[in-house]
């Protein structure tokens, strides 16, 4: 079966560019990040933003280290620290919600809401797999570290993170594009998908790629604000930007898993996922 | 001809270019050996012979010798040492099933026995003259002796695959040290390291052929033998103690640091860190040569250790250091290798009495190994790690900082010991930061100048360092030698008035910024004298900073060096924004998964 990827390419990026639809899952994080970072800053300066020296906790890092050193300080950072993967947790969520939002507004059956409730709980089931096997894929990882050395254990845990990611992605885009909703089947179809369409791979190393190219931008850049207010506008524009890639990636699988079907449904035996609307 | 030595001087100004390595005289020869010995790694030992060359370094008469049997410490477990360490070092357990021990066998001047006479107490050997050796007169000491290595343990032993792996210090009968009209007879405790004289060491070493061996000084000829052995040579001048290593499983690796060759031994499991090993050990050599005063040798060896020997590692010998692994932790390596290496030059040149007065010799290295780190940009665990001044800071204030750290190693608990290195080191790097990077390097150079191949004590630390810098009574009578810590606070503000408090009892100089209603800044340095210091500005004042530019690396509580009537809008908003920044990156990493 031949793919007109360019077509997909391109109709990635016309999706992707309704920049509108990242802004829920912006504001979400924003809002879940002011929760979580506000009580700290108070309970840190012992009520008294004063006593914190906001201009060196900025341009050092061992000044960071010496506030921790402070009894109050390094119980406040403990709170902070433990409330960052719980409210993780609800962003995770808001991203379940708003991929089954975004990828039907694609897909033009459903309106965002109307998409992002009809697949949440399926989505949810999804990337509660996905933790599963990604605890499994880091697991393997540090058996090949034992055996044979940090780095190689690292990269094995590394890759299988990036093929779950993208397994994910295309769970995603099947499930909206093919009406499915058990998260197994998403699973299996997309994985299936994966391998048999190189295209997807090398989207989503891509992808990868365009993510990696995106924060050693960032890096090298940053030092050029010093203690200038102006980065704060420079972190929400990398933020924005990273959360942007992430719904290219989506677009780039939708259309491909859209245009695949398109060409294949009239000869559909041989694909899985035509087989499956029964199970939603 | 004159051109050319313009440009040799310019060259030898161009920043960062390797000073060679000084011309500098040879240290006396007080306590030379020559020893001929053989490893057995069946049966865990070094045995051998050696002829030691004593010249008393003194105006007195000596009617007596004193000589140190270290491995002794490990022969029973109730030697002093065991008992004061509880047979434990840095978390190692001496293993009673494979005790240490030094059997010296005969010990003969112009062929009469010493031994009959001799006493032996703990590790003390006492071996009374016939003929009293006058001033600058030398004897010739002949030794036989087994050494029984321990596991390894405390700096010394035999570990690693199948037990292959040998560190070899502490081994062999040693002269104790005549100073300033006394035998240093302190016996070998729990915390204390050592105390040695200088002079030359000639070491030939047998070994099974597939044993590669790292000695100190420099390599003077392999020969193997019919019998499956090999004998290696190695020779030292200007030193104070020999060492080596022995494994079949060693692999090596170089570099230079300047006209000084670093060569690496290393475990093949270890492969990951070579080169923090080699970037760190010679940058150390390059970095401390140019501040201090130059290496005076023309190689150092680096012996990385096993895993299962890691009681071997993060030690110190003239010409030869052990490091440690850490696990693989980037920076790890370099933070214990350059600790090591800054031993080159405290105590290796200035041979200081470990034992009796530690700080100047852990304390002083810690100082430099730190600070060569931070001058290297390393950060301990990786990108996101600390550096070396915060590791300092948190190790400091891990234990009790209120300490004096000028006691004797002896009078430390095991634990409490570590204030020795961190409270020495926060307060060199805190007078560093009052007189400025240069003056200080060029008081340190005045220190070692004056007493290089000698044995400084700690009036004559505070000497040489009065008479480049002044008098500097806060470090040497406040900081060192009481339990007095760093630390000032903001009292309160009122208007253009603003009261800063002394809270801990070291008065050391302090710079006091005051940020104004109108945006000006007042900057006033306050000596630390009384408890209070009332500041009366010129308007009415937004914010107070105690030590602005973080140069009291030492003070304990740095949170309560800053308040504002208000918080200053942007810098809090940046703060602010900079948290919300760091949740949603992690939230984006991690939540957007799949
Ligand atoms: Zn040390």
């Amino acid at each position: 079966m031949l793919i007109d990827l360019r077509a997909v390419f391109i109709a990635g990026l016309r999706d992707a560019a309704r920049l509108r639809l990242a802004l829920p899952l912006y504001i979400a994080g924003l809002l879940l990040g002011l929760v979580q970072s506000w009580p700290v800053l108070f309970s840190a300066s012992n009520g008294q933003l004063g006593r914190i020296n906001a201009e060196r906790l900025l341009t050092s890092g061992d000044a960071l280290v010496d506030l921790l050193t402070n009894q109050e300080a390094t119980a406040a950072t403990g709170i902070w620290l433990l409330l960052m993967p719980l409210l993780s947790l609800l962003f995770s969520a808001c991203y379940n919600l708003f991929s089954g939002g975004i990828l039907s507004v694609w897909d033009g059956r459903r309106s965002f809401w109307a998409g992002g409730w009809h697949f949440f709980l399926a989505f949810t089931a999804l990337g509660l797999l996905l933790v599963v096997l990604a605890l499994v894929a880091l697991g393997v990882g540090s058996a090949v570290a034992v055996a044979l050395g940090p780095m190689v254990g690292a990269g094995i845990s590394f890759v299988l993170l990036q093929l779950l990611n993208l397994t994910g992605e295309y769970a995603r885009a099947i499930g909206v594009t093919q009406n499915l909703r058990n998260p197994f089947a998403l699973f299996g179809h997309a994985a299936t998908y994966i391998t048999r369409r190189p295209a997807a791979l090398l989207l989503g190393l891509l992808g990868l790629a365009l993510h990696a190219a995106l924060v050693a931008i960032y890096l090298t850049i940053l030092p050029l604000f010093g203690a200038s207010p102006l980065v704060m506008l420079f972190n929400q524009l990398l933020v924005f930007a990273w959360l942007w890639l992430k719904l290219l990636r989506l677009a780039w699988a939708r259309s491909l898993v859209a245009v695949g079907q398109a060409s294949v449904q009239p000869s559909s035996a041989a694909e899985p996922a035509a087989s499956a609307p029964a199970l939603s | 001809m004159r051109i050319f030595s313009l440009l040799l001087v310019l060259a030898a100004l161009l920043p960062g270019a390797t000073p060679p390595r000084a011309q500098l005289p040879a240290a006396p020869e007080v306590a030379s050996y020559q020893m001929d010995v053989r490893l057995d790694p069946a049966a865990k030992t070094v045995s051998g012979t050696g002829r030691i060359t004593y010249r008393n370094p003194s105006t007195d008469t000596l009617d007596e010798l004193w000589l140190r049997l270290y491995l002794k410490a490990f022969s029973s477990t109730d030697s002093l040492w065991i008992e004061e360490s509880g047979g434990q070092l840095r978390g190692d357990q001496l293993d009673p099933d494979n005790l240490g021990n030094i059997d010296l066998q005969s010990l003969t001047l112009a062929g009469s026995d010493l031994l009959a006479s001799a006493t032996l107490t703990d590790t003390l050997l006492r071996v009374p003259l016939d003929t009293p050796l006058g001033p600058g007169q030398a004897v010739e000491l002949e030794a036989t002796w087994v050494s029984t290595l321990p596991r390894v343990f405390a700096r010394t032993g035999y570990g690693g695959r199948d037990d292959t792996f040998f560190m070899v210090g502490q081994w062999y009968p040693k002269m104790a040290v005549y100073d300033r009209g006394r035998w240093d007879t302190e016996p070998w405790h729990g915390n204390s390291e050592f105390f040695n004289d200088f002079g030359s060491y000639d070491v030939a070493i047998t070994v099974p052929q597939e044993y590669v061996v790292a000695g100190a000084g420099v390599p003077a000829g392999e020969t193997t033998n019919a019998d499956g052995t090999k004998l290696v040579r190695f020779l030292a001048t200007s030193v104070t103690d020999f060492a080596f290593a022995a494994s079949p499983d060693f692999k090596t690796a170089s570099t230079k640091a300047g006209d000084v060759a670093v060569d690496l031994f290393y475990m093949p499991e270890h492969q990951s860190a070579v080169q923090e090993y080699l970037d760190s050990a010679a940058g150390t050599l390059t970095t401390l040569g140019q501040w201090f005063g130059a290496y005076p040798h023309p190689r150092l060896t680096v012996v990385d250790v096993p895993d299962d020997a890691s009681g071997a590692g993060g030690m110190e010998y003239p010409t030869f250091i052990t490091t440690d692994y850490g696990g693989g932790v980037a920076g790890y390596a370099a933070y214990v290798t350059s600790h090591e290496v800054a031993h080159q030059w405290w105590p290796m040149q200035t041979a200081t009495n470990e034992g009796a007065e530690p700080w100047l010799d852990e304390g002083l290295t810690e100082y430099s190994g730190a600070r060569y780190i931070a001058d290297a940009s390393y950060l301990i665990g990786g990108a996101l790690g600390v550096s070396a001044r915060s590791l300092e800071r948190t190790t400091y204030l891990a234990l009790d900082p209120a300490q004096p750290a000028n006691l004797p190693a002896w009078q430390y608990s095991g634990g409490e010991y570590g204030i020795v290195y961190s409270k020495t080191a926060l307060g060199l790097w805190t007078l560093e930061n009052q007189v400025g990077s240069e003056r200080f390097r060029a008081a340190m150079r005045a220190y070692l100048d004056a007493w290089r191949f000698k044995h400084p004590q700690a009036a004559d630390f505070r000497r040489a360092i009065e008479q480049s810098l002044g008098p500097q009574p806060w470090f040497f009578d406040a900081y060192i030698p009481t339990e007095g810590v760093i630390d000032y606070a903001v009292g309160n503000i009122g208007g253009s008035q603003a009261t800063v408090l002394r809270e801990g009892q070291v008065p050391a100089p302090v710079e006091v910024v005051l940020v104004l209603e109108n945006g000006a800044r007042e900057t006033q340095t306050w000596d630390g004298a009384g408890e209070t210091l009332t500041i009366t500005a010129s308007s009415p004042i937004a914010q107070v900073q105690i030590d602005p530019a973080a140069k009291l690396v030492a003070e304990i509580d740095i949170a309560d060096n800053t308040v504002a009537i208000r918080p200053p809008f942007l810098p809090t908003l940046t703060l602010a924004e900079r948290l919300v920044f760091w949740f949603q990156s992690f939230a984006q990493l991690v939540g957007l998964f799949g």
